[in-house]
């Protein structure tokens, strides 16, 4: 089993004077196994390759900017979440006010 | 036999060149003077299996082969996915990045939130009808 996770920079894209170069973080792992018996041989594989952009740099003349890229759909369901378990908690703590 | 697993090869090798940092990036679409990038996760995954079998010298006599028969055989599948998370837009007056909400998955989550405060809210107001003296002489 092997797997890594990196940061790596792709090829820029060119718009007009400016240069746009995704940073991504790759995460990869590969799974390999074999068998030899009396009865025949077998092999398995497998792996996965995941590319989750983490920003944009924008290199034009003036100089080098970086714009980070956050999954708002993510942060937005984390805040309902984060919601969700503190309404027992409130709840809990008005009945016992109220008691 | 070799044929389907050479197949199974070519098709493992073409989503092995697809799998690069750049397919983050969607092509560029310029427009009245504004270039959209889209930006998206992507995700690729695969698994490839093979066996051979070597059979027993009565199959072979029942089967009137004359030599010991082997069996073969493989399997494989492979998936791609990409979800977009921003689109990249590029002006003369700079460059700014609009994030992608997936309006969908967060209106039912939205709407799981609003039962769940529901019952809490209605668990509240019987707990506390629940502790109040009765009023009956």
């Amino acid at each position: 089993m092997m797997g890594a996770c990196e940061v790596v920079e792709g090829e820029g894209v060119r718009v007009g004077e400016r240069e746009l170069v995704p940073v991504v973080r790759v995460t990869r792992r590969v799974e390999r196994r074999a068998y030899v018996g009396a009865d025949g041989v077998a092999g398995q594989g497998g792996g996965f390759v995941r590319l989750h952009p983490v920003a944009v740099v924008e290199r034009s003349a003036t100089g080098e900017r970086r714009f980070a890229i956050r999954d708002r759909t993510v942060h937005t369901l984390i805040g309902l979440f984060l919601v969700a378990l503190l309404v027992p908690l409130l709840a809990m703590v008005i009945v016992w006010i109220a008691e | 036999m070799e044929d389907k697993v050479q197949g199974l090869l070519d098709a493992l090798a073409e989503l092995r060149e697809k799998v690069n940092v750049n397919a983050v990036f969607g092509e560029p679409v310029t427009a009245a003077g504004r270039t959209v990038i889209p930006v998206a996760r992507v995700g690729y995954r695969f698994e490839m299996g093979m066996w051979q079998a070597a059979g027993s010298g009565e199959q072979a006599a029942e089967a009137d082969v004359g030599a010991d028969v082997e069996e073969t055989g493989g399997d494989g599948s492979g998936g791609m996915r990409a979800v977009p998370l921003a689109i990249v837009e590029v002006t003369e007056e700079g460059t700014r990045v609009k994030p992608i909400v997936d309006e969908q998955k967060v209106i039912l989550a939205a709407g799981l939130l609003a039962s769940w405060i529901a019952f809490w809210v209605a668990w509240t107001i019987t707990k506390i009808l629940a502790g109040r003296p009765s009023r009956r002489p």
